[in-house]
């Protein structure tokens, strides 16, 4: 009975891991240029071998290279981080309750994109300012809470503190700036995937490549952190190094995604609750299958959005929307949160 | 091929406005004439406010209704402004100098400062329904008749306001004047274009708001100038506004004649640009790109500024129809109006430095 229950979980786990895969083709088909499958097809081959397939429009070209494919990697790319991020965080803080912006990089990568907007201008893409001041935020809470190796709850609350610290400094920035700017800072605090560019990947997809393979080689050891501090020493793990190597990746991909589309809130809390209560709380498949599962829930809703709709709808509103009911109906039936 | 009639055009633009817009202009529930004894009117955000038959005292957080009381010659009502037209409309401050003086009641926050308001001492204050919360939180604790009012993008709506700031203020006269000149411009507009049919009317793409995306659902002058606004059908994002947030694609899918950028920004806080847009290889295909009919427009500048709208309209019929008003002297025509809305010379000149928009009287 057992040995099927694992079949089953195995199976389970590969079609999550696929899943990705199928909804990046499906996704590339959908959108409001109502293009058909054929139409892709000629797409594609005309991009291989211009000369064969010279009726291809050009918009069809334009749709498909410049519009959905950077956008649909761009939600692939951002969902896989907040979630692996999250799952990280949490299994490091032993905590349930934290999120992928508990450091407080949500509040310094707003903070940072208003500062960029409003002194340096156009001329200064606002996710540079927003990535620095995220990493910014997060180097504060390591500074301020002292030794992490100690402190946890002490580096938990310097999240919370240094959150609020930097609303502060942005709502001091938005007093200052004039009200084309504020529509400008809205419209990307708002989180879309809407102008989604090749300029945007070529920024972020390197920096959460980066962030996701170390996190992918320390899972295990995350395995390991999970315990208290003096069982993971007495097996040889020099626990303050990890700690701050998982805090260093998580880091990495989450500014590098937030800085991009802006805050997109829950992705990184429901994802790992999920493959958790499906999967079990080892880390070794925790963070390969949150990486799965956040891709495939981003896509589903960015399809949703362009699907739906010739407008755009802010994607917070439906990875909520998805994640939450799958969410509490597992919740339900597994009557557990953490294992 | 379906002729453009303009009253069938209005009455659908009504309708629209009412179905698809949710909250358009504000009505007057009895009548557009206010009796001695005041009455109620049901402002965009649906809230029945009673008004003073007669106002002494204005704090306008609206920059649409504080030009139209410039333009009425009541600036001398106001008792304090909002955040935006006091420091960063550069053209209010040429208009009415006298405005600098006055104090600052609301933040860019949308916060409000009720202990001033209570000091100044209103008999009613204008805000905008962009501002949802505003409006009822200030009445609730203050007790003075708060009415969130704007144009929506509509000519009918501006009119509306000028009638009704015209009557509460007493200068219903002038009101009366202002809002003939304004028909009579669009009506002269309206039949310099002939009659038009679907396919004469350019098919215009409008990035509002310093974004490539956000686009508003319902734009007068460009219906009025022989133009089609491609966004016309779809809703607006949220209550109290007439903007909606579109997709990169769904430009393409469009694929405009003509794209506007609102330009009423100074240059260098320009978030969208004439170069960004033609240089965005995702827009390559659109014919407003191959074409290079990429131009600024004014836009609303916290909502619309009546002398501007007008001249903004003159400029869109100029450009989606050059045939027919390739001899208009734009400078010339803009001066006109401003002066005869603000009583000021060579408004218009001034503006279009600081704007940069030498394009518009080429």
């Amino acid at each position: 009975m057992s040995g099927q229950n694992n079949k089953r979980a195995q199976g389970l786990a590969i079609f999550f891991l696929i899943l990705p895969l199928f909804l990046f083709l499906i996704s590339l088909s959908i959108g409001s240029y109502g293009i058909s499958p054929r139409g892709l097809l000629k797409t594609v081959l005309s991009v291989v071998s211009p000369a064969s397939h010279p009726d291809v429009p050009a918009a069809y070209r334009d749709i498909l290279l410049r519009i959905r494919l950077p956008r649909v990697l761009l939600a692939m790319a951002v969902g896989a981080a907040l979630s692996v991020s999250g799952a990280s965080l949490q299994a490091l803080f032993k905590n349930p309750l934290v999120n992928e912006y508990i450091l407080g990089i949500s509040s310094g990568a707003a903070f940072g994109a208003a500062l960029s907007l409003v002194f340096l201008g156009r001329a200064f893409p606002p996710q540079v300012g927003g990535f620095v001041f995220a990493v910014v935020a997060v180097g504060a809470v390591l500074l301020i809470s002292g030794k992490a190796e100690s402190h946890f709850i002490s580096l938990l609350l310097t999240g919370i503190i240094v959150t609020a610290f930097f609303s502060a400094l942005l709502s001091l920035v938005e007093f200052f700036a004039s009200p084309y700017v504020l529509q400008a800072l809205f419209f990307w605090l708002m989180g879309s995937l809407s102008l989604a560019s090749w300029k945007d990947l070529y920024i972020s997809l390197p920096l959460i490549a980066v962030g996701l393979v170390m996190l992918y080689f320390l899972r295990w050891r995350l395995n390991v952190l999970s315990m208290s501090d003096e069982e993971a020493r007495s097996l040889g793990v020099n626990v303050l190094r990890e700690k701050m190597l998982v805090i260093a990746a998580t880091t990495l991909i989450t500014a590098a995604a937030t800085a991009i589309v802006g805050i997109i809130g829950w992705l990184g809390f429901i994802v790992p609750h999920l493959v958790r209560m499906m999967f079990g709380a080892d880390n070794r498949r925790v963070v390969p299958l949150s990486a799965a599962m956040g891709a495939s829930i981003m896509m589903i809703a960015d399809d949703i959005i362009r699907g739906l709709s010739s407008f755009e709808i802010p994607i917070g509103i439906f990875t909520s929307l998805i994640g939450i009911p799958i969410f509490l109906v597992l919740l339900k039936k597994t009557r557990k949160v953490w294992l | 091929m379906p002729h453009y009639h303009p009253s069938r055009h209005r009455t659908g633009l009504i309708l629209r406005r009412y179905f698809l817009i949710l909250c358009s202009a504000f009505i007057l529930s009895s009548g557009a004439v206010l009796p001695s004894q005041g009455q109620t009117i049901t402002d965009n955000l649906r809230r029945t406010v009673a008004v003073p038959a007669r106002v002494e005292r204005i704090l306008s957080l609206q920059p649409e209704i504080t030009r139209i009381l410039v333009a009425l010659g009541a600036a001398d009502r106001l008792v304090g402004l909002d955040y935006f037209i006091s420091r960063d409309d550069h053209l209010f401050k040429i208009l009415f100098p006298g405005g600098t003086r006055l104090p600052v009641v609301s933040m860019p926050d949308e916060s409000v400062n009720k202990e001033l308001i209570v000091r100044l001492d209103p008999d009613i204050i204008f805000t905008s329904p962009t501002e949802l919360q505003v409006p009822d939180s200030i009445q609730r604790s203050l007790g003075i008749p708060v009415a969130a009012l704007a144009s929506m993008g509509s000519f009918e709506g501006l009119l509306e306001e000028i009638e009704l700031v015209g009557a509460l203020t007493g200068f219903k006269d002038r009101a009366g004047e202002l809002g003939r000149y304004f028909q009579e411009k669009i009506r002269s507009i309206i039949e310099s274009t002939g009659p038009l049919t679907l396919e004469d009317r350019p098919r215009t793409y409008l990035a509002f708001w310093s974004s490539l995306v956000r686009t508003p659902v319902f734009y007068e002058p460009v219906q009025a100038a022989g133009g089609r606004n491609v966004a016309d059908n779809l809703l607006p994002s949220r209550l109290g506004t007439i903007g909606t947030i579109i997709t990169v694609e769904q430009i393409l899918k469009w694929d405009p004649d003509v794209i506007l950028i609102q330009g009423s920004f100074l240059p260098r806080e320009r978030q969208v640009t004439v170069e960004s847009v033609m240089g965005d290889k995702r827009l390559g295909s659109i014919k407003a790109i191959k074409q290079r009919r990429v131009h600024y427009t004014l836009g609303f500048w916290y909502w619309w500024d009546p002398a501007g709208v007008l001249v903004e309209t003159l400029y869109l019929a100029k450009l989606f129809h050059p045939e027919k008003f390739g001899r208009l002297d734009l400078e010339k025509e803009g001066n006109a109006i401003y002066k005869m809305f603000y009583g000021k010379t060579d408004v218009f000149t001034d503006l279009i430095k600081s704007l940069d928009f030498h394009e518009w009287t080429k």
